[in-house]
């Protein structure tokens, strides 16, 4: 018998994506239904595949998010699965744990979630296979919380759904720690896991697997997203094979301006970086974020022109294609290393000047009073976010690029 | 590092040019007129140690890669650098050989200066000079400011600090300032984080909505029902209502139907066929009768008509000719208006022919030219008239040159005069203008303030008439004022009292005495005879009413009367002598009383006048105090304000002797200064005005009217060689036009012979023969036209008269001899009536055969209604017509009943809602048939209740749905989290812009500052040395002061150490004053020291500045090189003068 299932976690229902920098609204307009557009397309790829079930390794919704319509549009997708006869089998992660919201949602009855207060086993006779799953009570998780799930059931595929973080943080908080061997030892044939963003195959004997989030909320989680497809034939898995299901895309091209003569031809290394991105985005509406990276004269000038360089990056976006968005470009190059100022300062040597003052100390002091009085007017969400690092530095450099 | 050769081969527009300087010469002064090279040297300079710019502009003249700069420069080490450069990228540097030479020493030498560096710093134009004694006045002599405005450098990084500072502040400041773009989005994100709020949709939310909803669908549907059984009700009643009568009808109807039972069965068709055929029957007979009477009308109208058929026969041929009537009538209009056309046609053409000379229009059209013959005669036309033009032009031209050059030949400038020396006379008094101006300033403001002096002394309480006498009396000091003033107020207070005291003490008296007065009054009182008198009246009296008591009743009455009375009046008596007993006591009191009040007024009175002793002798004293001054005193506390006013006035009045002093030093100056400007203006024949002003004024427009003179003088030699070439060209560009005249005369004859011309026409002859000829055209071709045009109207006219001459003979010959136009309307008027006749007569044959039809078929139909009527009768067994009619008649009347009785079973059948007769008679059993419209009423207004009520509610739970729906659909939660997390990248973005531009202004303010920290002292006293050179020591030094925000600032120092502000000096002094923090600046260099090069910078100063100037360069020059590039013949003298080393170009 062959059939094939989906495998999807870390959903976020409309959690806002990162800040795009963008005031046009029609710019905003193209990455606003990014996340739900994502969840119509996990569903139509179900229908399409003809997946004999859909697995959810948790977080589908923001754990702080209130706002019970996203939890009826998800009811809703469901229920296109439901009228289809498709099995849904869901594990609540962290988030989900933690939203008030999904407490009240009303889920069609094809749709079954597991248990919390101890891991279970859920059957589909027909298909010969055990799903053995267990979802978050509350947001955090027993060390131990791995240790409990059921053992193999001999003859049947056996699907472990789990939402932790595995044994390495891989950039995200320790959920339900567990190592690659711990799953192993369990026996099961598939262990649909959740949590981590960035999907991975962890292991193929047996299958460990994050399908990474559905969409990409920040220039952090680039590249395609979405779910795996999973082929099951005569009781063993053949293939898994990732489905990119995402609304919009983001990328993070690093780009190297060493040795560029100039903010044009910097520019030119954006634009081709910016082509490739959105060659690789499969026609999605894509936000870049541009680091410019690498030793070089214009440091300074690329430093005060940033806002400039910036608008130039954005409208050669728009000159690859009207949904292809520079997010923000950073400068992170370094300038090259100037010659030791002599033991007599010269009195025409502003950069001297501008040098020795800003290795006074005074003057870091001055730079983190301004840094506590523009914290002080900020909200208070985003206080803890406000800071610039190496600040005597940057200005100096700020100061030394205007002045070109 | 010295510059000691540079060398030119090739660049620019030098082939080959070397420029030497000497080691030792302390000023290097580069003299070249306008274009010839100067800025070209200048700009070899900074190719020659910096390389040359990609983009050259120097290489116009030659190949530019042999472009070639050379140099020997001498370093501060002494050793000597030979350099030759030439254009590229690499390996510029070349040795005598052009082989490429390391830069290494070169480099080393220059340091940190680059080529922007070298220019802006090392490198001085006249506008740069300008521009940074305004950068000075801006900086409004703050000590950091004003030393970063003397580097091009640091004056480029304040004014960028002061654009980051703009910069950060637009974005942010700590103080809310709505429109900052740190506030715009911190707005944006609190509203979003508002919107975010409202328009999460909690679950609680959308439970309520929930419920609500369906609570409100249950009173829906119970309103609903209860509509249902209300409409039922209703409809109970109306169909009671609708049905009771009929169902009453119904049973009156069978007793009716009872008389009929004697009739036969007839169904209802054979009944009304039998009706219909009497009724039938009846209308035949009728319409057969009018039927023939119609007929016999007609056949009389027939008879009556006459038509004319041979009139018919040519009806249309007369409506042709008919036709053609409105064209005759067109033509003959337009005859004569076209035979006046041609006429005046061939009056224009002979006119014309007359002013060519030609007997008539048929000469005319003869000699008629061509076109190409008209038009060379136009070209020689032409071309005749602009030779002349020219030709005429040309000399007047020639004319005017000659006399202008003439003039200016004869005229004379002998008289203008070089307007230099007294210049130079006059330079030094520059500034007394400005003294002149503050002593009248000064002058008038002393005469002011002794005006005001005098107001305010005479305004004094005492006045005083002489303020300076006043000045010199002695005045009483403030502490004898100050203790009169308290004496003064203590006796004034200690008289108050007493004052107080008499009024009160004789108040009391007075009181005591109207009191004892009183007393004394009312003491004159009843006595105890009177009392007992009144007693012995009463008894008496009681004693006459005891012996009438047996008497008349009336008397009785009456003497009763008269011993109440007299009990009364002794009772009263009574009362007045006891109250005499106590009368006495108070007036005993009041007497006392009275008398202490009296000797009270008298110790008050007595208290009073010796206070009023006390403050007279005070008084005395008072005025012996001011008698010295002359001064009637007043109170002494008006005298203590007084004498402060005075002093005031005193204060005043010494500090305007101190002024008046000042001002005759002041005058004494310009007088002085008066002098040398008369001298001037004496050896130029002047006479001098009195005052300095005027005088120096004077001076001054001379000396304008003498520039003025001098460059008039030199423009007008140059405009005399001008006008003498002016003349040459005018002579000859005449003489050019005279010869092309001739040439054109020769071909004159020829060119108007087509127009009837002979050679000797002139032009003008030969214009207007040329514009006869054009105007032939238009009546020739006028002439043609009417021509053809009358003929084809005539043969028209003449072709329709025949035509209806030949009608009326045909059919109407008494018309023959009509005009056309009469017989044709005659013939149309006839024709119309025969057509009329005709058509009436047909019309009336055509109905007749229709009425002979119609009696045919009325006949045939009364035949079948005849065997109708007999049949019936058979059924009926009638025997005549009247017993027929009778009983059809009662069938008639049978089938009636039945057919209301079968309609009111329809009609229960449609409005009994279903029910049977049985089933409504039933339901109406109860019914009270009068109580119905009242109940259906009730009931009506009952369901429509129900019924408005409906829709509300269903509007409400559609809304309660609406509701829930819409918080089940969401209201765009996540895009107000999106917008919020828009705005918070915007927070940021405009922080983090913020932070950089604030940053860096506060970073270039602190390297400003430490600049000034490190350099205030050496460089203020170098440039304090170059200033005193550069003022001629009307400066001695600079120096720091503080303002009133205790920030230092940067003064000049006079020899007396009088401070001067850098906005109290003139424009000369500050820029002098830059050049001189220039100067130190480029001193206090740590590496090679660089030549200075000036470029021009002393054009604007006058010969004295200029000196002075040359003489802080020559200074600067003995240490480190200066060089100025001029084209300044006078500049470059007076260098030379100085000492400098002059190279010319």
């Amino acid at each position: 018998m062959r059939f094939t299932f989906l495998h999807a976690a870390d959903l976020h229902i409309d959690s806002p994506l990162e800040s795009l920098g963008a005031k046009d609204p029609a710019v905003a307009a193209l990455f606003a239904r990014a996340g739900r557009a994502a969840v119509e397309a996990l569903v139509a790829e179900t229908l399409a595949s003809d997946a004999k079930f859909l697995l959810i390794a948790g977080d589908i919704f923001d754990g702080d998010w209130k706002d019970v319509s996203t939890g009826l549009f998800f009811v809703r997708q469901l229920g296109e699965l439901s009228r289809r006869g498709i099995p849904v089998f869901i594990v609540r992660g962290n988030h989900d744990a933690d939203s008030v919201m999904s407490r009240a949602l009303d889920y069609p009855q094809s749709v079954r979630t597991f248990a919390s207060a101890r891991a279970e086993t859920k059957l589909l006779e027909d298909l010969r296979v055990a799903l053995h799953g267990r979802s978050f009570a509350h947001k955090g998780a027993a060390d131990d919380f791995a240790q409990t799930y059921p053992a193999r059931r001999e003859g049947w595929l056996n699907i472990g759904v789990l939402h932790t973080s595995l044994a390495g943080a891989r950039g995200h908080e320790p959920y339900a720690p567990c190592t690659l061997s711990d799953l192993a030892r369990y026996g099961y044939d598939y262990w649909a896991l959740g949590h981590i963003h960035a999907a991975e195959i962890v292991a193929r004997d047996p299958w460990v697997v994050y399908p990474g989030n559905l969409q990409g909320r920040s220039p952090r989680e680039t590249g395609a997203k979405g779910a795996m497809r999973v082929s099951v034939e005569d009781g063993r898995i053949v293939a898994v094979e990732p489905v990119a299901l995402d609304g919009a895309r983001w990328a993070h091209e690093v780009v190297d301006v060493s040795g560029v003569a100039d903010e044009r031809e910097a520019l030119g290394r954006i634009g081709d970086a910016l082509s490739r991105a959105h060659a690789a985005a499969d026609g999605r509406p894509l936000a870049t974020r541009v680091s410019l990276v690498g030793e070089t004269r214009l440091h300074g000038r690329l430093l005060a022109h940033r806002e400039t360089l910036e608008a130039d990056a954005r409208a050669r976006g728009f000159e690859i294609a009207g949904d292809c968005w520079v997010e923000r470009v950073k400068i992170a190059t370094r300038a090259p290393p100037e010659p030791a100022h002599a033991a007599e300062p010269d009195a025409l040597d502003v950069g001297a000047l501008i040098d020795e003052a800003a290795a006074d100390p005074e003057f870091a002091a001055a730079l983190a009073t301004m840094q506590r009085t523009l914290a002080e007017k900020l909200p208070g969400a985003l206080r803890g976010e406000w800071r610039i690092d190496h600040a005597a530095a940057l200005a100096r450099d700020f100061l030394k690029g205007e002045r070109e | 590092m010295r510059l000691e050769k540079l060398t030119l081969s090739p660049y620019g527009r030098f082939a080959d040019l070397a420029l030497s300087f000497r080691r030792d010469a302390p000023l290097h002064v580069v003299f070249g007129a306008n274009e010839a090279g100067k800025t070209t040297a200048l700009s070899a300079l900074g190719d020659l140690l910096f390389g040359f710019p990609v983009q050259t502009t120097y290489g116009f003249r030659h190949d530019q890669k042999l472009l070639r700069i050379g140099g020997a420069i001498r370093l501060a080490d002494g050793s000597l650098l030979e350099l030759r450069r030439r254009k590229g990228n690499l390996n510029t540097l070349l040795d005598a050989d052009d082989k490429p030479v390391s830069d290494v020493a070169l480099l080393t030498a220059l340091g940190a200066v680059d080529r922007r560096i070298f220019e802006s710093e090392f490198g001085l134009t006249a506008r740069a000079l300008r521009e940074g004694g305004s950068a000075l006045l801006r900086a409004g002599g703050g000590l950091a400011e004003t030393i970063a405005a003397s580097s091009a450098s640091l004056s480029a990084l304040s004014k960028l600090r002061e654009t980051l500072q703009s910069d950060a502040d637009k974005l942010f400041t700590s103080r809310k300032v709505a429109g900052k773009d740190f506030y715009v989005a911190l707005d944006a994100y609190e509203a979003a984080d508002r919107k975010l709020r409202e328009a999460t949709v909690t679950a609680d939310a959308l439970k309520a909505t929930n419920e609500k909803w369906r609570a409100l669908s249950l009173k829906e549907a119970e309103l609903k029902s209860d509509y249902e059984v209300a409409t039922r009700h209703l409809a109970k009643l109306q169909r009671a209502e609708r049905t009771h009568r009929k169902l009453k009808r119904l049973a009156v109807l069978s007793d009716e139907l009872a008389a009929f039972v004697d009739l036969p069965c007839v169904d209802a068709a054979s009944l009304e066929a039998w009706a219909a055929a009497q009724r039938e029957d009846r209308e035949i007979a009728a319409r057969l009768s009018q039927l023939a009477a119609e007929t016999a009308t007609a056949d009389a109208e027939i008879v009556a008509l006459q038509v004319d058929e041979a009139l018919l026969e040519e009806g249309a041929a007369i409506d042709g000719l008919s036709q053609g009537l409105s064209a005759v009538r067109k033509a003959r209009e337009d005859l004569p208006r076209r035979l006046e056309a041609r006429h005046q046609a061939v009056a224009q053409l002979d006119e014309i022919g007359r002013r060519l000379g030609l007997p008539g229009h048929a000469a005319l059209l003869d000699r008629q030219p061509s076109d190409a013959e008209l038009a060379r005669a136009r070209t020689a036309i032409d071309a005749r008239k602009r030779a002349d033009e020219r030709l005429e032009l040309a000399r007047g031209e020639a004319e005017r040159r000659r006399v202008d050059s003439e003039r200016l030949l004869a005229a004379s400038f002998a008289a203008a005069r070089d307007p230099e020396p007294l210049s130079r006379r006059l330079a030094p008094l520059a500034d007394h203008l400005a003294d002149a101006d503050r002593l009248r300033r000064e002058r008038t403001a002393v005469e002011a303030e002794a005006r005001t002096l005098a107001e305010g002394a005479v305004r004094l309480d005492p006045p005083v008439a002489d303020l300076d006498a006043l000045a010199r009396a002695p005045l009483p000091d403030a502490v004898t004022l100050a203790r009169a003033a308290r004496r003064e107020a203590e006796l004034a207070e200690a008289l108050r009292a007493a004052q107080r005291d008499v009024t009160e003490a004789r108040r009391d008296a007075e009181t005591a005495e109207r009191a004892l007065r009183t007393y004394e009054r009312d003491a004159v009182g009843a006595t105890r005879a009177d009392w007992l008198y009144a007693r012995e009246r009463r008894d008496r009296a009681f004693d006459q009413l005891g012996l009438l008591l047996d008497g008349e009743a009336a008397e009785r009455r009456e003497r009763f009367e008269d011993a109440r009375a007299l009990v009364a009046a002794a009772d009263a008596l009574g009362d007045s002598v006891v109250a005499d007993t106590e009368r006495a006591a108070r007036l005993q009191t009041a007497r006392e009383d009275c008398s202490a009040r009296r000797e009270n007024l008298a110790r008050a009175e007595a208290n009073s006048a010796r206070l009023e002793a006390e403050r007279a002798t005070a008084a005395d004293e008072a005025r012996a105090l001011w008698a010295p001054a002359d001064v009637a005193p007043r109170s002494a506390e008006a005298m203590a304000r007084w004498a402060e006013r005075a002093g005031a006035l005193l204060q005043r009045r010494d500090a305007l002797t101190t002024r008046r002093a000042e001002a005759a030093a002041l005058a004494e100056k310009l007088a002085a200064a008066r002098e040398v400007v008369a001298r001037a203006l004496a050896d130029l024949g002047r006479s001098s005005p009195e005052s300095f002003e005027a005088a120096y004024r004077e001076a001054q427009a001379e000396r304008e009217a003498m520039t003025q003179a001098w460059i008039a003088a030199r423009e007008a030699m140059g405009a005399r060689e001008s006008a003498a070439r002016a003349a040459e060209d005018a002579a000859g560009e005449a003489a050019r036009w005279l010869d092309a005249s001739r040439v054109l005369l020769a071909d004159w004859p020829a060119a108007v012979a087509p127009l009837a011309l002979g050679a000797e026409a002139t032009v003008e002859a030969a214009e207007a023969a040329l514009e006869a000829w054009r105007a032939v055209a238009s009546p020739r071709q006028a002439m043609g036209r009417e021509g053809r045009s009358i003929e084809g109207i005539e043969g028209d006219l003449q072709s329709f008269a025949a035509s209806v001459a030949a009608m009326a003979a045909k059919v109407a010959p008494e018309l023959s001899a009509a005009r056309p136009e009469e017989a044709l309307k005659q013939l149309g008027e006839r024709l119309a009536r025969a057509r009329a006749a005709q058509q009436s007569r047909a019309q009336l044959l055509k109905t007749a055969a229709q009425r002979a039809a119609r009696q045919r078929a009325e006949n045939l139909r009364r035949e079948s209604v005849v065997a109708t009527l007999a049949a019936a009768a058979a059924r009926l067994s009638a025997s005549d017509p009247g017993a027929l009619a009778l009983a059809l008649e009662r069938l008639q009347n049978r089938r009636t009943l039945e057919d209301e009785r079968a309609q009111l079973a329809r009609d229960i059948a449609e409005i009994g809602d279903g029910l049977d007769e049985a089933a409504l008679g039933a339901e109406q059993g109860e019914l009270d048939p009068s109580l119905l419209p009242g109940e259906i009423e009730l009931a009506r207004a009952r369901q429509a209740e129900l019924w408005q009520a409906i829709p509300e509610a269903a509007r409400v739970v559609r809304d309660a749905q609406a509701a829930h729906d819409g918080l089940a659909q969401g209201r765009d939660a996540a895009g107000a989290a999106r917008e919020r997390n828009e705005a918070r990248g915007a927070i940021l973005d405009v922080a983090e812009r913020w932070f950089l531009r604030q940053a860096a202004a506060r970073l270039a303010g602190r390297a400003i500052e430490r600049h000034r920290a490190a350099a205030q002292d050496p460089l203020i006293a170098r440039a304090g040395e170059l200033f005193r050179v550069a003022t001629a020591e009307s400066f001695q030094r600079l120096g720091t002061d503080y303002d009133d925000a205790d920030r230092p600032t940067l003064v000049a120092l006079r020899a007396d150490g009088e401070k001067v502000k850098v906005e109290g000096l003139s424009e000369g002094a500050r820029d002098q004053l830059f050049l001189a923090l220039r100067l130190a600046l480029l001193e206090r260099r740590a590496g090679e020291a660089l030549p200075f090069v000036g470029d021009d910078i002393l054009a604007s100063f006058d010969d004295s500045r200029t000196r002075m100037t040359l003489a802080l360069l020559a200074d600067f020059g003995r240490a480190r090189q200066a060089i100025l590039f001029t084209h300044h013949r006078h500049v470059a003298n007076l260098a030379a003068a100085a000492g400098a080393d002059v190279l010319e170009l």
